[in-house]
């Protein structure tokens, strides 16, 4: 409490308050800016007549937006996708990294087996490979080739084994004495000591799946079973109009190019995610505090 | 405690069911290619069609491709890319049942193609560009056209299929023979030409630019006197893709004899490298004098087009080199935030008295190629048969395939087989011309009557329609592609291949060296003579080997 006081300290302080408020504000102001194009009318928008605040305001482009069936179909896929890639990821991670955190005289092959899931880290198959394996296990076109190639993290189970690690040996020494198995220690010690891991890694998985775009560009057949970022991307990215070659084609050019549709289209992907990280971030806080205070 | 055993149970439940749904997945995908030899068989014994090109097969036959969908192709309720008034078309009128293998926005098509292709799994018909084209034709994956599109193609087909003045046919043709149809397109619109506004021309006391050093000017003029009222003006748009349609610096270089990028014939009868022959130092030169003078925005190496329309349609830039597109992108925005904003195209200007020739495109950006193996090789052909019979046949353009009472559904974009008229948009200016002269549109072309109809709109005070006027209208950019034609003022690109071995290996490194030497050129932050050693490297680093491979492409046809 003393060391408040100190000159120094402060202008230490100030100048952090600064640094860092600077930083968030970097962080912040490109997002106003996207929010600040989507209210706005097209032609102010194309002209950068558009700073931080809408010029010419108007709903027309969340209306496109969401009257486009595509958006709503995509915005599906990729809930569908983020529940379903959680669970999965989630359930493998923990059960993988259990077994894992335990030392070579309580698991024999342990470092074998570590070994096994490593290895997958610095070697991949590569595109086409993984494209086959999808294709011929038939999973093309469906959300399975979403979710299972990539459905267990292994760096995520590599977090999770070193946290499990850093927990003290003895509470599940205790356990064990007082005739737990592997299983309720697993569910009823090393997860709920693990909680704060846990909601990192959920937040990871989330936003990991949440946002990956080329799967759904390889593995999807039809545009409608498209996530919601692969979709994104095949607005986002500028077509060349030389290759639009027909009367009627030009005149769809204006509607392709439009910035303010595009932008709606950002903010409501970024959306989910934005409010996602409030209430996990809470956990992973607490979490980071808790551990402190007991070291 | 017990709460987290609930949801432990739960999650692996959940992940159990995950599993066993996927199961049944794979059992219902089975179910289907169980029964697949079943049509194939019942559909083999039709497989003697009459060499009729539109004929129509007894037995519906199978055909699979895959499909680009444009973002804003719009579906009647009830339809899709697979059930269409097109796909019906090829079924009821040709006994040919389309499949889409897959679908993909049109953005992502390239690369998805490049997995099926790198996979080995391709639909039995595929719209590829060049480099994939050689790609199917090295890992043996497609079928020899020649004889199949000789015995089945209409007379139109034929007709249109060369009337680019053969350079689909001559990308396609390998070792004399035709391993893909081009989807002819048009030459002449890849012309450049220097859009300005005659609004602010009037403002400055300055006339349409005949030579480079007029174009000087009037960027000085309008930097000067700054005739938009902005507080910063530049002379002219440039982007950092110094070589895009689009606020590139080709039409500028195009001027002193210069063809970036293209491979033009020397004096020695050679093929050689546009960017790398003396003249293209001049016009370097000549552009780094601009941006000595403050006509050129220092900025603009990192401008994308998105950011080059910034300038043009917020009145801080009056002049670009630019296409005829632009007058559908971005100019009406320019349009809608200015009414002055008079946009007026010109034809290049040139260095010297004699008039400037543009550099025009390749023509044909996608080529339809056949799957080895596949049964019914002429469905291919038989479906451009038909699509073109249906936009430039005898009884003029079926509407049921192009209009509908939806404006928003463009019809025409279910069409998976398509080739154009490279004259098509030349046709309509004049068509267009000769409706205004005879104040009628009576027995002229479909097109045509649709832009006369918007441009009259326009004439009678319809702003929705200012885009159709500056592009088919009688000062409109056709008319500088028209004048090109006319006067025979178009040059065109040597070398239409494949990128041969070379390049595919060195020419991402050469690009970037160009890019980066002429960029720095501009900016004045080296000496035009820096033109020089970029030359020499440019030859030591492959650019030999690759002149001598495309002059032997030249010398193969």
């Amino acid at each position: 409490m003393i060391y408040k006081n100190v000159y120094g300290r402060r202008v230490f302080d100030w100048a952090n308050y600064v640094f860092l408020g600077g930083a968030a504000l970097l962080c912040l102001l490109p997002l106003i800016h996207v929010l600040a194009v989507s209210f706005s009318s097209s032609s102010a928008a194309t002209a950068g007549f558009v700073k931080l605040w809408p010029v010419g305001f108007t709903l027309a482009s969340y209306e496109y937006a969401l009257m486009k069936p595509q958006f709503i179909a995509s915005f599906l896929v990729s809930l569908e996708r983020v529940v379903l890639g959680a669970v999965i990821n989630m359930t493998l991670t923990i059960l993988i990294a259990y077994p894992l955190s335990k030392e070579g005289r309580q698991f024999r092959w342990r470092s074998l087996y570590a070994w096994f899931f490593v290895v997958t880290i610095l070697f991949t198959g590569g595109l086409i490979p993984g494209f086959m394996v999808v294709k011929q296990l038939n999973l093309l076109d469906t959300v399975w080739a979403l979710v299972l190639p990539g459905a267990v993290p292994v760096f995520n189970v590599i977090l999770l084994l070193n946290f499990m690690r850093s927990q003290p040996k003895e509470l599940y020494e205790a356990a064990f004495v007082d005739g737990a198995g592997h299983w309720s220690v697993l569910w009823r010690i090393a997860v709920p000591l693990a909680k704060p891991a846990l909601a990192t890694l959920l937040l990871f998985i989330c936003v990991g799946h949440w946002n990956s775009w080329f799967d759904g560009l390889i593995y999807m057949n039809k545009p409608e079973h498209y996530p919601l970022q692969t979709y994104l991307q095949s607005v986002v990215i500028n077509r060349d109009p030389s290759m639009m070659t027909t009367s009627e084609e030009l005149k769809t050019l204006s509607q392709i190019s439009d910035q303010t549709t595009k932008a709606a289209q950002i903010f409501l992907a970024a959306l989910p995610i934005l409010l996602l990280y409030p209430f996990l971030q809470k956990h992973f806080i607490q979490g980071i505090t808790l551990g402190s205070v007991k070291e | 405690m017990k709460r987290s055993i609930l949801y432990g149970t739960l999650a692996f439940m959940l992940f159990l069911t995950a599993c066993s749904s996927n199961g049944n997945n794979n059992n219902t995908a089975g179910t289907p290619s169980g029964s697949a030899p079943q049509t194939s068989a019942a559909a083999s014994p039709s497989a003697e069609p009459a060499k009729d090109p539109l004929g129509k097969y007894e037995t519906p036959i199978e055909v699979t491709t895959a499909r680009s969908l444009g973002s804003t192709v719009q579906f009647a309720e009830g339809e899709s890319l697979d059930n269409n008034v097109w796909y019906r078309g090829y079924k009821d009128d040709l006994g040919i049942i389309l499949k889409n293998e897959w679908t993909v926005p049109d953005a992502q098509y390239g690369q998805k193609m490049n997995v099926s292709i790198a996979s080995g799994s391709i639909p039995d018909i595929v719209a590829v560009d060049l480099t994939q084209l050689q790609k199917l034709i090295e890992s043996d994956m497609i079928m020899d056209m020649t004889e199949v599109y000789e015995q089945y193609a209409s007379e139109l087909t034929k007709q249109t299929l060369s009337s680019d003045g053969g350079v689909g046919w001559t990308a396609v043709t390998f070792g004399g023979k035709k391993m893909a149809l081009p989807s002819t397109a048009s030459v002449i619109d890849g012309t450049q030409m220097i859009w300005i506004r005659e609004d602010w021309l009037k403002k400055v006391g300055l006339s349409a630019p005949k030579t480079i050093d007029d174009v000087l000017k009037i960027a000085e003029a309008f930097v000067k006197q700054k005739p938009g009222g902005q507080d910063k003006t530049y002379g002219l748009a440039l982007g950092k893709d110094i070589y895009s349609g689009y606020g590139g610096i080709g039409g500028l270089a195009y001027g002193f004899k210069a063809y970036p990028k293209a491979w033009v014939k020397g004096a020695d009868g050679k093929l050689a490298y546009g960017s790398t022959q003396p003249v293209m130092k001049q016009a370097l030169a000549k552009l780094q004098d601009m941006f000595k003078a403050g006509l050129i925005d220092p900025e603009f190496g990192v401008y994308d087009a998105n950011k080059v329309n910034e300038l043009i349609t917020s009145g801080k830039i009056g002049m670009f080199y630019g296409q005829h597109w632009n007058a559908f992108w971005p100019l009406p925005d320019s349009f809608k935030n200015d009414k002055n904003a008079n946009w007026v195209p010109y034809p290049i200007a040139s260095a010297d008295s004699s008039p400037a020739s543009s550099l025009a495109s390749n023509g044909a950006l996608l080529f339809y190629a056949v799957k080895k193996g596949a049964k019914n090789p002429e469905a291919l052909v038989k479906l451009l048969n038909y699509s073109l019979e249906k936009q430039y046949g005898a009884n003029g353009r079926d509407k049921r395939f192009f209009n509908s009472e939806n404006t928003s559904l463009n019809l025409y974009a279910y069409d998976a087989v398509t080739a154009q008229d490279p004259l098509q948009n030349i046709n309509i200016y004049r068509g267009v011309k000769k409706a205004f002269e005879a104040k009628s549109d009576e027995g002229l072309s479909f097109d045509v009557k649709d832009n006369y109809g918007s441009i009259n709109k326009y004439l009678a005070g319809d702003n929705t329609f200012w885009a159709s006027y500056k592009w088919a209208g009688p000062d409109g950019a056709l008319s500088v592609e028209d004048y090109y034609d006319q006067q025979k003022l178009i040059v065109l690109n040597g070398f239409l291949g494949a990128p041969t071995a070379t390049m595919l290996k060195k020419s991402s490194t050469l690009d970037t060296l160009e890019l980066e030497t002429f960029t720095k050129i501009i900016l004045n932050a080296a000496p035009v003579d820096s033109f020089d050693t970029f030359v020499d490297n440019w030859k030591k680093l492959g650019g030999d080997e690759i002149t001598k491979e495309v002059n032997d492409w030249a010398a193969a046809k």
